[in-house]
């Protein structure tokens, strides 16, 4: 009997990564700033691919090829380290 | 607003009646108890989402919101007040800075050896007034007497 195997992309760490899910968030630009949302990105990276772009109002931040074991917290958990590092 | 399913609760508040300062301290403090996101609605509204770490009901929610505003008027009477009290402050502060560095200086002008002698405390009364003679002696004992 063969086993199905799904297939999921892995990490350099080797942990599981969902492709398909894909996650936006806008932060508004008079209430946050570009460096802290940056410096954000370097200490997610290993958890997520990001990429981000700037319109007029706000900085999209997207998160893809997220970590399996985050996915449900990710975007809460960043939202709250950007304003962390706001204050620092 | 309250959106359970999502665990959050939705408000908006106006910037006219709070500085944004106290909104990100607010905000800082609020980042172990909840997960927060800001968004402006107009060039003075904001729109806080509160959501609970853990799974909360309606009322809890509500506690969230309250507690978030308090905090806001907390730290809104803290900058206030740090705004009021600035120039004695400053004054105070400069002050001691001050009295700290000119220390040394001061002491050294202001220092006078007990030798020196300056009120002339130490001169006897016969140098100063001369010897007491027989006048002065029977005025003493005329005003005695």
């Amino acid at each position: 009997m063969v086993k199905k195997q799904k297939k999921q992309s892995k990490n350099k760490t080797g942990k599981q990564r969902n492709k398909k899910e894909r996650i936006l968030i806008s932060f508004n630009k008079n209430l946050y700033n570009l460096k802290s949302i940056k410096s954000a990105i370097k200490e997610y990276n290993n958890l997520a691919d990001f990429s981000f772009k700037k319109t007029k109002k706000y900085i999209q931040v997207e998160l893809s090829n997220i970590d399996k074991s985050v996915e449900k917290i990710i975007k809460d958990e960043f939202c709250n380290y950007v304003f962390f590092l706001m204050r620092s | 607003m309250v959106d359970l399913r999502n665990n959050t609760i939705r408000f908006v508040f106006d910037l006219q009646n709070y500085p944004k300062e106290a909104l990100y301290g607010a905000a800082y403090v609020f980042l172990d108890k909840a997960y927060l996101f800001l968004d402006n609605k107009s060039s003075r509204k904001i729109e806080v989402s509160l959501k609970g770490k853990n799974k909360l009901n309606e009322k809890q929610l509500k506690n969230l919101k309250g507690e978030f505003l308090n905090e806001l008027l907390n730290y809104t009477v803290r900058i206030n007040l740090s705004k009021n009290n600035r120039k004695i402050r400053e004054y105070i502060i400069s002050q001691a800075l001050f009295s700290a560095f000119g220390d040394d200086q001061v002491n050294k002008e202001d220092e006078v050896k007990y030798e020196d002698d300056p009120l002339g405390i130490a001169i006897p009364w016969e140098d100063k007034y001369g010897e007491k003679t027989e006048k002065t002696i029977k005025k003493q004992n005329r005003k005695t007497a």
